[in-house]
């Protein structure tokens, strides 16, 4: 008998059947098929996920399968996980155009995939480095709601932290 | 778009700026004031010396004076902002009086509602007991500090601090304040450092206080009626006894320990009452908690005692299983024989994976202070040590040249840090003229501190031609200067003097 697959239904829809070591990479839907299933998945188990689109979905199982058998540093270990630079793989995986790299956070924000999450976060930290606030504003297609008085005083709010 | 996520997601993408791109960020749009804020606030630092690119742990530096203003006049008006604050780390402060910082802190202390984590490693100012004690102290997990009028303390801890991790006390002073320290309120502590001098951000180095053998008892007082499941231990500046080697046997989980240090301690051997002072006694300190130890692997020991005697470090040293990182200074008598120590600590050490091995020693009564006779053959025993990724040595001028063939033998060798007493320049044997005179460039003496660099460069040279997996060689003399050399490719001068540290790896 083939092993039991976690089947994963995207917002439109769209089935995915995986592994379920693949699947526990997301701490949500590891949760879920351990509280569900006590006594481990004796048939096929569907996970709805309504708030991802399966373009999106696809991509996070794309990334889950590469990553099956990689261990990441602990989660209570903040420094390690901020300090760790982005796994060559995740960077070029994440060279995908903005939205749907949001999508991809939000998504891993969802599921609850911390090391996926941490490398969104970073491409997108990594997008904001050395930029002016106009250059900002351009790169990220942001409409400045500042009048010239205001953002004055939002400098001098911060003034403490001016590098001097 | 990216103003479109939500806010616990843009706080950690920002958690991943640094300093200058959450300012920018900050004016971008009025969505990102505020996580341009609480990611500023969430961990500070005050910093005079700070590097300008030398921030490891992502905090905001606050380095002059007129920021350091700006910031207690922001936190004082804003309770957001204060209440923002996790980690709170003061390393050095700019010249403020110390009355306006303590009405600053007045004000500042009781609103930082979500502090996590306060170090206070200020070493010229210290911090007082009332304004300790108007800390939040429900959340902390770290609590570092340099305290003064511990005198005036009554209890250190108050209530029950269950979330506390981490636990440094600086400058007790005397062994009587020790009661204040209440350990069975912080249980779950995995860290204790205890020195009774206060000390930097870094414990590792010997401090010049000398330590009052009278007084004993320092670890009895402070353990008692506890159970610590420690993981990292740090003594300084105290004595340590027999009794006290017991009682942290019975107090403390020693099997879990992975770091310990002992620095500018003192064995006391004898009590007041023994006239017969050649002998050492049967068991030490050191033998009593040797067997408990099972997970140690980074040691630093300065533990000395009246005899010089240590050979009982040599057979601790070789009891615990294996070592990565060892630390160790010994402080000798003058006319001790130190070629034969070292080949056998050598032999000792040459037991363990090291891959960080610090190791200097000073000889007290000596008039002639910077003459240390022993022979490099006797630290051959170093090329067994092929793990040896950072190598901290003691060597006079005329032993370089020697200890190449060593250096040349280390295939993993990056970080060398040649301790060299002789590179400081002869003055004459008059005390009342400082070191630093001498290093003023003047027309009646050449420039003595350029002439110091050339020589630290040839030396810097020749070690890199004969290892060539060097990433960078300090070289320090005993008025603290030192010049760092990175030598990554072609050899070049670092104008800060990099922390070659641990902390590195």
């Amino acid at each position: 008998m083939p092993e039991p697959k976690v089947i994963i239904i995207s917002s439109d829809d769209e089935k995915f059947p995986v592994d379920v070591k693949v699947a526990e990479k997301s701490i949500l839907m590891k949760k879920m098929i351990e509280d569900l299933n006590p006594d481990g998945l004796e048939e096929d188990f569907e996970i709805p996920t309504p708030n991802v689109r399966s373009t999106v979905l696809a991509k996070v199982i794309e990334w889950c399968t590469h990553h099956r058998n990689t261990v990441f540093p602990d989660d209570d270990d903040e420094d390690a996980r901020k300090s760790a630079p982005v796994d060559e793989w995740d960077k070029n995986f994440l060279k995908v155009d903005q939205e749907m790299l949001y999508e991809i956070i939000l998504a891993a924000n969802y599921l609850n995939i911390r090391p996926l999450m941490d490398s969104g976060c970073k491409i997108v930290a990594e997008m904001i480095r050395g930029k002016s606030p106009e250059e900002l504003r351009r790169t990220f297609n942001i409409v400045n709601d500042f009048s010239p008085e205001e953002e004055a005083a939002i400098r001098r709010e911060n003034e403490w932290a001016e590098d001097r | 778009m990216l103003d479109r996520l939500p806010e616990e997601i843009i706080d950690q993408v920002f958690d991943h700026l640094g300093q200058q791109d959450a300012l920018e960020m900050s004016v971008v749009s009025s969505r990102f004031v505020e996580p341009a804020e609480r990611k500023l606030c969430r961990s500070i630092t005050v910093d005079r010396s700070c590097g300008l690119d030398n921030n490891p742990d992502g905090s905001t530096v606050v380095r002059g004076l007129y920021a350091l203003g700006a910031l207690f006049r922001r936190l004082v008006e804003n309770d957001r902002s204060a209440a923002s604050i996790r980690r709170l780390c003061f390393k050095s402060l700019p010249d403020m009086p110390e009355f306006e910082l303590n009405r600053y802190l007045e004000q500042i202390f009781p609103k930082l509602l979500r502090l996590e984590s306060m170090r206070w490693s200020v070493v010229d100012t210290y911090l007082s007991g009332d304004l300790f004690h108007l800390l939040p102290m429900e959340r902390l997990s770290t609590l570092a500090a340099n305290f003064k009028d511990f005198d005036s303390i009554t209890t250190l801890i108050p209530s029950e601090l269950l979330h506390l991790k981490e636990l440094a006390i600086a400058g007790f002073n005397n062994r009587k304040n020790l009661d204040k320290i209440n350990l069975s309120c912080c249980p779950n502590i995995e860290k204790l450092i205890i020195s009774k001098n206060c000390c930097g951000s870094s414990y590792c180095l010997p401090d010049l206080i000398e330590i009052d053998s009278m007084e004993t008892g320092y670890l009895s007082k402070v353990l008692t009626n506890v159970h610590l499941k420690l993981t990292a231990m740090v003594l300084k500046d105290i004595t340590l006894t027999l009794a006290d080697a017991c009682n942290l046997v019975s107090c403390v989980d020693l099997s879990r320990l992975q770091e310990l240090s002992i620095i500018n301690c003192n064995e006391v051997y004898f009590d007041d009452h023994s006239l017969i002072r050649t002998t050492p006694p049967q068991v030490s300190f050191l033998d009593i908690i040797a067997p408990h130890l099972h997970n140690v692997s980074s040691l630093t020991i300065d533990l000395s005692n009246e005899l010089y005697y240590y050979e009982r470090t040599l057979k601790f040293i070789s009891t615990i299983p294996s070592l990565k990182s060892l630390d160790l200074y010994f402080r000798f008598r003058n006319n001790e024989n130190l070629s034969y120590f070292f080949v056998r600590l050598m032999d000792v050490l040459s037991r363990h994976p090291l891959k960080s091995l610090s190791f200097n020693f000073e000889i007290s009564n000596t008039s002639n202070k910077s003459k240390n006779s022993f022979s490099v053959r006797a630290l051959q025993g170093l090329c067994n040590l092929v793990l040896l990724e950072h190598l901290k040595l003691p060597l006079e001028q005329h032993q370089i040249v020697d200890s190449f063939s060593i250096i040349s033998r280390l295939p993993r060798l990056q970080f060398l840090h040649i301790y060299m007493p002789g590179l400081a320049v002869e003055t004459p044997g008059n005390t009342l003229i400082h070191q630093d005179y001498f290093y003023f460039s003047c027309p009646c003496t050449c420039d003595l501190k350029q002439s110091m660099l050339n020589q630290a460069t040839n030396y810097c040279m020749d070690y890199k031609s004969c290892n060539k997996n060097l990433h960078f060689i300090m070289f320090e003399n005993s008025n603290e200067a030192s010049f760092s050399f990175s030598c990554k490719g072609k050899v070049r001068l670092l104008d800060n003097t990099l922390p070659l540290n641990k902390a590195f790896f």
